[in-house]
């Protein structure tokens, strides 16, 4: 009976054994009146805090016959002692580097991951994996990260892709096989966080003037977010733009001595609102609400939670070329930079503002939101895995 | 805010004038100094009001790896029980100063304070590693708007082979040695009453996971057997028309999953079963061999009428170990036909 610690979002069983999840999940499918013939159980690992992603992907289970649950330790899952084929779903894998400090102990882990997965494979547990990342964005150790990946790619049963591209742009690094791969894309976050407050009672909250510019930089402060190249090239853009900004920057702070490059770099830019905390779910509407555009000038990316969030608040986005065939369908809002030239970071800012002074777009990017709501894009996930399985 | 200070101070004097009264003596600096180097073991002597600062007693944990204790009483000017008001951590080290990490015995406690005038020491069992050769114990006062007194050694003591508590003082005390002697005693004599109460205290003191984990298994086993006892539907004999369950259509029980709840999932199956030879049938027929009780207890859970034969001396039946539940406690349910 391991102890998990408690998965923030999915306030769950968390003491509960696997053997025991396993159970309750053939009682709540019983429950629920499906054909146990059709019975599935998705174990799925690492659980992530502060993200609702995965309680989003799985919205639709039930419909689909699928019990998901938690896994804190992938070693756990065992054949069920229920009669319904299990699958292992891994997320973020690159957490399989956690506590490694030597690239040694990074190679270990890897073998130690595999060693897992293989035992699994052994014994009919199916692997199903989500390439959330080309490789993560703050890789410690990337030969090993992409050893992982082309190692899981290879056992895995089923690859979710989000972003049409993926294959291609992993092939940079590893091969993924594309007849394992099925494309589900992003879903964006309708209904998910709270929105009831108006973009002007949020930019009176936040002190901004009606007539500011404003774009938002959000999600968790690391290198990998761009944020601090932009800050160093902002009076660049502005000049190239031809507009003074106000910008928000907010998401939980990263490593101090990243940390201590913003802090001396939004030192003497009052415009620059610093908001260096984890955003709680009612207060990430009125960031986005306060917004005009929302800045995603990442060096490398495949999927954005923050462009689909941008979207579900109607607000235009900018992200990196690669990063625009994911938000499929919300072009008119979604615009793309070069990350390796700046001036077309500039030219995208300058869109992205234009943009959103155009009413067009916020319809266009609601719709995209409704159309890509949880639900929707959980049922495409749940058809297209059982299509597979 | 002016008044707040005031009262906060006022609150302050009147908690330190009481502890004050009841011998309870502030840490004069040359002591706080040895403390602060960890020399002076401060409050074995005397009773001593524990500073904002936590203070700390480095010693020789010797050769001895046996379970040891310390002992400490801690008293509050509040005049009701404080829960967590002072924590205890205790750390090990190598001979040459390496603290020994990741090590399961490394513990933190947190301590009761009682009312002043209570004396009630409470020991906290630890275990040193075994390359332990120093121990650092540190206190920490976790109030802070209530003055907290203590009393006891920081050394680790070796732990006198005692008998522990009776099981009714158990039920009372703070001593967690107790309480898991009685716990085991109660899974031998598969005593579940017994061991949802020392289960309950335990919890009640510090709602460990795994004590909150064995009581939820326990009682659940508890209300089945209440359910069973109350349905009334196990019988000898057997029934021409039953459906034969001759063996565990699932995996087998085991401790990781609450009976009623694996019952459930067999339920469920056995159900299908019956289903797939006839869906009018309502009696289930339960033959000797492997898993007699679980079977008994699955088909009674799914609500049939359970036969068992005259299995009441079937070998097998009696050597099936289910946790917490006696063989003839399964057989006293079974009425005539």
């Amino acid at each position: 009976m391991a102890n998990r610690p408690h998965p923030d979002i999915a306030i769950a069983d968390t003491e509960r054994s696997f053997a025991e999840a396993c159970v309750d999940a053939k009682l709540s499918l019983f429950a629920r009146g499906g054909d146990l013939e059709e019975a599935h159980l998705l174990a799925y690992h690492p659980p992530v805090q502060h993200n609702p992603y995965q309680q989003m992907l799985y919205a639709s289970a039930y419909e689909h016959s699928f019990a998901c649950f938690s896994l804190k330790d992938h070693a756990e899952a065992a054949p069920p002692p229920v009669n319904a084929p299990l699958g292992v779903h891994y997320h973020w894998v690159h957490r399989v580097f956690a506590g490694c400090r030597t690239r040694k102990e990074a190679a270990s882990a890897v073998q130690g991951f595999f060693e897992v997965v293989d035992r699994h494979r052994q014994t009919g547990i199916k692997i199903i994996w989500t390439v959330h990342n080309l490789i993560s964005h703050s890789a410690a150790f990337p030969e090993e990260e992409i050893e992982l990946r082309a190692g899981l790619g290879a056992r895995a049963d089923f690859i979710h892709i989000m972003n049409p591209a993926t294959v291609e742009l992993c092939g940079r690094y590893y091969e993924l096989n594309s007849t394992k791969t099925f494309m589900v894309p992003h879903p964006s976050y309708f209904g998910v966080y709270g929105d009831y407050i108006s973009a002007e009672q949020s930019r009176f909250d936040l002190g901004i003037a009606p007539e500011d510019k404003t774009v938002l930089l959000f999600g968790s402060l690391g290198p990998h977010k761009g944020t601090r190249q932009f800050l160093e090239e902002l009076d660049d853009l502005e000049t190239k733009i031809n507009c003074r900004l106000r910008v928000l920057i907010a998401g939980r702070p990263g490593d101090p001595a990243y940390m201590e490059d913003i802090y001396r770099l939004v030192a003497d830019k009052p415009r620059v609102l610093l908001i260096e905390h984890h955003i709680d779910d009612q207060a990430v509407q009125r960031l986005f609400r306060a917004a005009d555009a929302v800045l995603c000038p990442y060096d490398v990316g495949l999927n954005s939670g923050v462009a689909a969030t941008a979207a579900t608040f109607g607000r235009p986005c900018v992200v990196p070329d690669i990063l625009v065939p994911a938000m499929s369908g919300a072009n008119a809002g979604v615009i793309g930079f070069n990350p390796s030239d700046r001036d077309s970071l500039a030219i995208a800012v300058s869109r992205a503002l234009e943009a959103s002074e155009n009413p067009a777009t916020e319809t266009a990017l609601y719709q995209w939101a409704e159309g890509h709501r949880p639900v929707a894009i959980s049922r495409l996930f749940f058809e297209a895995l059982r299509e597979r399985w | 805010m002016t008044a707040t200070i005031k009262s906060s101070s006022l609150l302050q004097s009147g908690s330190s004038r009481r502890l004050k009264e009841a011998g309870f003596v502030k840490i004069s600096r040359v002591a706080l100094l040895l403390c602060r180097l960890r020399l002076l073991d401060f409050a074995l002597t005397q009773k001593r009001v524990l500073t904002r600062r936590s203070l700390s007693l480095l010693s020789f944990v010797g050769r001895s790896q046996h379970a040891t204790v310390i002992e400490l009483t801690v008293n509050t000017s509040s005049p009701t029980t404080e829960r967590n008001s002072v924590k205890v951590v205790v750390r090990y080290f190598t001979i040459f100063g390496r603290e020994i990490e990741n090590s399961p015995a490394n513990r933190q406690f947190k301590l009761f304070a009682d009312p002043i005038g209570t004396v009630a020491p409470q020991r906290l069992y630890v275990d040193p590693p075994t390359r332990a050769f120093w121990s650092l114990v540190t206190v920490q006062r976790q109030t802070e708007d209530r003055r907290i007194g203590m009393v006891g050694s920081l050394r680790l003591r070796p732990l006198k082979q005692d008998e522990p508590l009776a099981f009714a003082a158990t039920l009372s005390s703070r001593d967690r040695r107790s309480l898991e002697f009685h716990v085991k005693q109660a899974q031998g004599d598969q005593n579940r009453t017994a061991a949802m109460q020392l289960l309950g205290r335990m919890i009640f003191l510090e709602r460990r996971p795994d004590d909150l984990m064995n009581l939820r298994f326990v009682a659940d086993i508890d209300q089945v057997m209440a359910d069973l006892a109350a349905k009334s539907i196990v019988r000898s004999g057997t029934a021409a028309q039953g459906f034969v369950y001759p063996n565990l259509l699932t995996t087998s029980f085991d401790n990781s999953v609450p009976l009623s709840k694996w019952l459930a999932s067999e339920g469920i199956s056995l159900k299908a079963e019956v289903s797939k030879q006839n869906n009018g049938i309502s009696e289930v027929v339960i033959t000797p061999g492997m898993h007699w009780g679980l079977r008994v207890l699955a088909a009674a859970h799914a609500g049939y009428l359970v036969y068992v034969g005259d299995e009441r001396d079937d070998a097998g039946s009696k050597q099936e170990q289910i946790p917490w539940i006696k063989h003839q406690e399964l057989l006293s349910f079974i009425s005539p036909p």
